[in-house]
């Protein structure tokens, strides 16, 4: 019995993360300082706008976990979202239902994603250099199409399915949740999903293993751009119309949220979803926090920017101290 | 004999050279199999030929008498062959479970996987060798000798019955190897295992061989089974006719003052009263299992780390070094044994890697490197230390281990220092080169250089040391002169029999 605690004690604390525990933490101590200065700011009103403000986000971290547990980056999510939000909105003026719109995007959000990682085994470059590009390429693109302004004027069967709400939940946020939720399960426990760890870990003995590498690469790339794709939609159900400049300081928030979760960049095979949902209501509470005050919301970004910086400290600090993986004392 | 493996005629090229030629060996069932050479015999790649990773220009490799032919490593799992790799090969964040069935978990009908079936699984693998470990604990808490278990695990789960290791002990302590090699004979006894095993250091292959093989230059130079495996004749094979590598190589000059003195260094929980002095013309040797607390007395006079008390004199004067860079502007100079971290910039031609650390020596009034007096330098180092190829606009990355140990040599030498510390100088570096460094270190010393040797290597401190400084568990146990001093003598004074104090 008495072992059976000890391990259980053992589970517990080596599960308790404590980046993940800091962030906890700041987010209780936040959100109780702002209750105190503003009511209603633990309404349900306001978490759900918060939460519903940042649903493209949210979508595009879920992805982008993926692709830094492996190992990777990518940054064409900021190009991806926007374009997706802009044919959707031209497929739809054509005549095309929502429905087999929405298809068709994210078909051409998966050959974006498989073209990513196509170029980048190809020209075997950090997928940096090749999803800037693609990013660059879409947004260029973005801007043409919509001559840097706005696509409206949505027909009306699309205009009403926009507005349903399940559960008293707009569809956007049903969406993340349902995402967020599936991609935490399988990413925990699908041994396709679990493949990604190895091939962060460690992607010459996950080749050894018998890990097709270059398929899990693939599929990682293809998920991010389909989530992208996801967001992109989401995007025009929540302002039913779609602008050239959705994607702009996506990516960095996205990637600051999965940081701030405590996945690594600097070592890959690290992470979890849990804890980029974690980062999340961080960074919104944060956002939300300054819009509420009053204060300049130019200084969000410096205040985003440091708590990366602090995430980043504990996480490479603290949490990896003395661990293999980078250099290291001598015993 | 029974063997389980046959190879005939094996040869393999790499761009256009023989990195194996007409390589003919048996391997028998059951046995433990070592195969030694220097660096370049081509062990490696006969290991990866046999684990399907390469596969041969030319020969057949049998199985049961049946050919069988490998495009990857995972056909040799299902001829029952796996390989462990030299580099540890884990995934750190992974339970020890999932490292060990990585990728082949077994999942439900929705892809899910069935943590508790693949924890009993791997319990069981891990009992089955003896191992007692919790299957659901993270593989980075481990120490690397256990990780090291956690992939030779994951390689026996393929149920096979030919494991090769590839230096599985280049990172191991004394214990951990012992460790090693009870479960290696755990293995080949219980599980009917056999075991190809490479290896640098000798008496651990002949403590743990049955028969051993040896390659020189990429051929078969023959087998030793039983009472033929002696380290002469082991040494003998692999490098041909040179030299013992063993007897002690006499200082040549005089010996110098006393340079530098340290006197009652301590630093809690890690060493204390550590005491000796460094002379010019002499090496001192410090010898201690791992865990004395040899390096981390060095580090903490030198700076690299905390000092709680002790004095150091140099040259006459006390003093207190508070940084490596401290310590090299003093012309105290240190050199870890890890030699990725020393800083040789592997895509850089060797001449600017060897003028790196001296490069106001060489900058002209326009702030411009001197190329041809740069030049000049880098090509003595290249001519004095025997750095093969002898050219100086190749990139470092290029040379073997031993030959960027020697550029990294000449680095440090042209920063002209008056006492050069050496941790493990010749860690994985095959005899050859190990030679080469050892004549260099005594024509360093002969040269007025005060020389302290680390090592945990008994002969080459033997070889080398004018005295012996024996450390154990942070203590000085003794310091002795290496007059005709036996290997017997020295681990005497780490367990502290009396005996040696004569």
């Amino acid at each position: 019995m008495r072992q059976k605690m000890s391990s259980l004690k053992n589970r517990i604390l080596c599960r308790l993360d404590i980046q993940a525990s800091a962030v906890v933490l700041l987010i209780v101590v936040i959100s109780i300082a702002m209750s105190f200065v503003y009511d209603g700011f633990l309404s349900a009103y306001n978490i759900k706008a918060m939460l519903m403000s940042y649903v493209p986000e949210g979508i595009i971290a879920l992805g982008l976990t993926l692709v830094i547990i492996s190992g990777g980056i990518d940054l064409s999510v900021a190009g991806v979202m926007p374009f997706t939000a802009i044919v959707y909105c031209m497929l739809m003026k054509a005549g095309v239902h929502y429905l087999p719109g929405m298809a068709i995007v994210l078909a051409a959000a998966a050959a974006i994603g498989a073209v990513n990682n196509f170029l980048r085994r190809l020209l075997d470059v950090h997928p940096f250099i090749i999803t800037m590009a693609v990013q660059l390429t879409l947004k260029g693109f973005n801007l043409v199409v919509t001559g840097a302004g706005s696509i409206s004027g949505l027909p009306e069967n699309f205009m009403e399915i926009s507005q349903v709400r399940i559960l008293g939940l707009k569809i956007p946020l049903v969406v993340f949740l349902l995402l967020a939720a599936l991609w935490m399960v399988l990413l925990a426990k699908n041994r396709f999903f679990r493949k990604v760890y190895f091939v962060g870990g460690n992607p010459k003995a996950a080749e050894l293993c018998g890990i097709n590498v270059n398929r899990v690469m693939y599929f990682v790339f293809i998920q991010s751009a389909v989530l992208a794709a996801v967001a992109g939609i989401m995007a025009v159900f929540n302002y039913q119309a779609a602008n050239y400049s959705y994607g702009s300081n996506l990516d960095t928030r996205a990637i600051t949220a999965v940081v701030v979760g405590g996945t690594s960049m600097t070592r890959g095979g690290i992470g979890k979803i849990g804890g980029t949902i974690i980062g999340l209501v961080f960074i919104a509470l944060v956002y939300n926090s300054f819009l509420l005050s009053g204060i300049n919301t130019y200084y969000q970004d410096v205040i985003t920017g440091a708590f990366l910086i602090g995430a980043v400290l504990i996480g490479e600090r603290i949490k990896y101290r003395g661990k293999p993986g980078k250099k290291e004392d001598k015993s | 004999m029974d063997a389980i493996l046959k190879l005939e005629g094996i040869g393999k090229m790499f761009g256009g050279n023989y990195v194996l030629k007409d390589v003919s060996l048996e391997i028998g069932r059951g046995e433990v199999h070592a195969v030694i050479g220097e660096n370049g015999a081509g062990k490696s790649t006969l290991m990866k030929i046999i684990g399907g990773i390469y596969e041969p220009n030319e020969g057949v490799i049998r199985k049961n008498g049946e050919k069988i032919l490998l495009h990857n490593a995972i056909e040799a799992y299902k001829q029952g062959i796996g390989i462990v790799h030299q580099e540890l090969s884990v995934a750190d964040n992974l339970t020890i479970a999932e490292n060990i069935f990585a990728g082949r978990q077994p999942v439900n009908r929705f892809g899910f996987v069935r943590e508790k079936q693949m924890c009993e699984d791997a319990g069981k693998i891990l009992g089955e060798m003896g191992i007692r470990l919790d299957p659901r604990e993270k593989v980075g808490n481990l120490s690397v000798a256990m990780q090291q278990i956690i992939e030779i695990a994951k390689v026996v789960s393929h149920r096979i019955d030919v494991l090769i290791l590839d230096e599985p002990t280049s990172s191991l302590s004394n214990k951990e190897i012992a460790h090693l090699f009870e479960l290696v004979r755990r293995l080949c006894r219980e599980q009917g295992m056999t075991v190809i095993f490479i290896s640098h250091k000798l008496d651990e292959v002949m403590a743990i061989s049955d028969r051993v093989s040896v390659l020189r230059n990429g051929n078969f130079i023959g087998t030793l089974s039983g009472e033929e495996i002696t380290a002469s004749r082991m040494i003998h094979m692999m490098v041909g006719d040179q030299l013992d590598s063993r007897s002690f190589l006499a200082p040549k000059t005089p010996e110098g003052e006393v340079i530098l003195r340290a006197e009652g260094l301590c630093r809690e929980g890690k060493f204390r009263d550590v005491s000796f002095a460094l002379q010019k013309n002499r090496i001192l040797g410090i010898f201690g299992l791992i865990g004395a607390g040899r390096t981390e007395s060095i580090l903490s006079l030198i700076g690299a780390d905390r000092l709680d008390s002790g004095r150091v004199t140099y040259e006459g004067r006390e003093i207190r070094l508070s940084s490596p860079k401290e310590a090299i502007a003093k012309g105290i100079v240190y050199l870890t044994e890890n030699r990725r971290d020393l800083g040789l910039f592997l895509p850089k031609e060797i001449s600017d890697n060897v003028i790196a650390a001296s490069l106001g020596a060489f900058t002209t009034k326009r702030h411009t490197v001197d190329r041809k007096k740069a030049g000049e330098a880098v090509e003595g180092y290249i001519q004095k230390l025997k750095i093969q190829p002898p050219v100086m606009d190749k990139p470092a990355g290029t040379y073997s281990g031993g030959n960027q140990q020697k550029i990294l040599f000449s680095k440090v030498l042209l920063t002209d220092p008056k006492v050069l510390i050496v941790d493990e100088p010749t860690k994985g570096v095959d005899i050859g080169v190990k030679m080469t460094i050892h004549h260099m270190l005594r024509d360093l010393a002969d040269s007025g250089i005060a020389v302290l040797l680390i090592s945990s290597e008994l002969p080459e401190i033997l070889k080398l040391s004018d005295r012996v400084l024996v450390m154990h568990e942070g203590e000085c146990r003794g310091l002795l002169e290496n007059r005709d001093l036996t290997e017997r003598e020295v681990m005497a004074a780490v367990y502290g029999e009396k005996e040696v104090q004569q």
